[in-house]
């Protein structure tokens, strides 16, 4: 964990205790989760508890305090997606990687979430993997889905 | 000052005080659990609601943190209000209705049992907050807050680890409303939040003191001489009061 890295965020806000979120944002966006060194380092360096830091980092179901995978995979339980069947995609995604909600796989490839809507319901069921997303999701389409990631994880 | 009416009764108060504290000081009988009179309001247990009336229009609201206005006219106690109260209370006692406290506060308030369950947990916390406000308000220390979210929701030091900044000072369970905030203490020590202080003793009688580093912390905040920590309210009494004979009559009684 390099907190240099994080030095270098909480700089770009001016080390504004005000700008908490947006920072926490910055880190997970760089280091994929929130390290606990990093979240020491970000009450240290904007003179703030660490009890707030910790707070609101376990607040938002965006943040995970654990590291996640390459890929990590949010399956729509939302209502539309729901009555299309997102539940079967989660099944199919739980089958096939071997992992349960909120598990990394082993080699570190993908990590499975649920997500209760992402905006985009005349697409359901969707499944968002990082900012990418996939659209009327079924179980061939899961499979392929994650074949493909693995390849591109292998190149 | 303004003026405005408790069931009735003109009161006065002063501007920046809320509907509770006057009520309370002015001898109304409301049920609070996370009510503290030295943290700010937080409006968590809903069963200190009033009946407010302003301008001819009237609404139940928590009186810990409604301010007093002058001319309204408050009621402390009516049907609808104990039936709301009433349903409040099932709703905190789910959470755990073995909880010695919670049954009290129940049977004050004519509840005998609860509708619902709360499946989660049954640990007795009703996340009032009031240990995490005692914590961050009153002591200064921070050592405790509000981890997660929704049904997941709990007290908790950073990362469940042993807090740096707590103090041992056992305000957190001292002020718990349903007294489920464990801590051991023996001759020596005493343990909190998974964290063990050693104990600072009375230099002449060898009553706890606490431990030093809440002794340190209050020495900063006060500002008093090191040695006012060096013994206990007793003692510091008995000497103040041998120096003052010592000095009135030279020692010796009348």
């Amino acid at each position: 964990m390099e907190l240099e890295m994080v030095d270098r965020i909480v700089d770009r806000y001016d080390a504004r205790s005000s700008a908490l979120l947006a920072i926490l944002q910055d880190i997970q966006q760089e280091a994929n989760y929130l390290p606990q060194a990093a979240l020491r380092q970000v009450a240290r360096r904007l003179d703030i508890p660490l009890t707030r830091v910790v707070r609101m980092a376990t607040f938002y179901a965006a943040f995970s305090l654990k590291p996640r995978g390459r890929f990590v995979c949010n399956v729509c339980l939302g209502t539309a997606c729901h009555v299309r069947g997102a539940g079967r995609v989660l099944d199919q995604f739980q089958r096939t990687l071997g992992i349960g909600v909120g598990e990394t796989t082993d080699d570190g490839l993908f990590t499975l979430q649920t997500v209760n809507c992402v905006g985009a319901c005349a697409l359901g069921p969707v499944v968002v993997v990082g900012e990418q997303y996939h659209r009327e999701m079924n179980n061939r389409k899961v499979d392929r889905m994650l074949k493909s990631y693995r390849k591109q994880a292998g190149e | 000052m303004l003026t405005f009416t408790i069931d009735g009764q003109t009161v006065q108060a002063e501007e920046g005080q809320n509907l509770l504290e006057v009520a309370l000081a002015h001898g109304f009988d409301i049920p609070t659990l996370c009510y503290h009179p030295s943290v700010s309001a937080y409006g968590a247990c809903r069963l200190c609601l009033v009946e407010v009336t302003q301008r001819g229009r009237s609404r139940i609201t928590t009186s810990c943190n409604y301010p007093a206005l002058p001319g309204i006219s408050v009621v402390t106690r009516n049907d609808r209000i104990d039936r709301l109260r009433r349903l409040v209370m099932e709703l905190i006692l789910c959470r755990d209705p073995g909880n010695p406290q919670l049954q009290a506060m129940a049977d004050r308030l004519g509840v005998d049992r609860t509708r619902l369950r709360f499946a989660s947990r049954q640990d007795g916390c009703i996340l009032c907050g009031l240990c995490e406000r005692i914590c961050r308000e009153s002591i200064g220390a921070d050592a405790i807050s509000f981890v997660g979210r929704g049904h997941e929701r709990r007290l908790a030091t950073p990362f469940d680890e042993p807090s740096e900044s707590c103090v041992g000072c056992l305000a957190c369970a001292m002020v718990c409303p349903t007294q489920v905030i464990e801590f051991t203490q023996d001759a020596d020590t005493r343990t909190i939040w998974k964290r063990t202080f050693t104990l600072v003793k009375c230099k002449e009688c060898g009553a706890v003191l606490g431990t030093p580093e809440e002794l340190a912390l209050f020495q900063r905040k006060t500002g008093l001489d090191a040695s006012y920590f060096d013994t206990c309210d007793a003692c510091r009494k008995k000497q103040t009061a041998t120096a003052f004979a010592a000095v009135t009559w030279g020692g010796q009684r009348p």
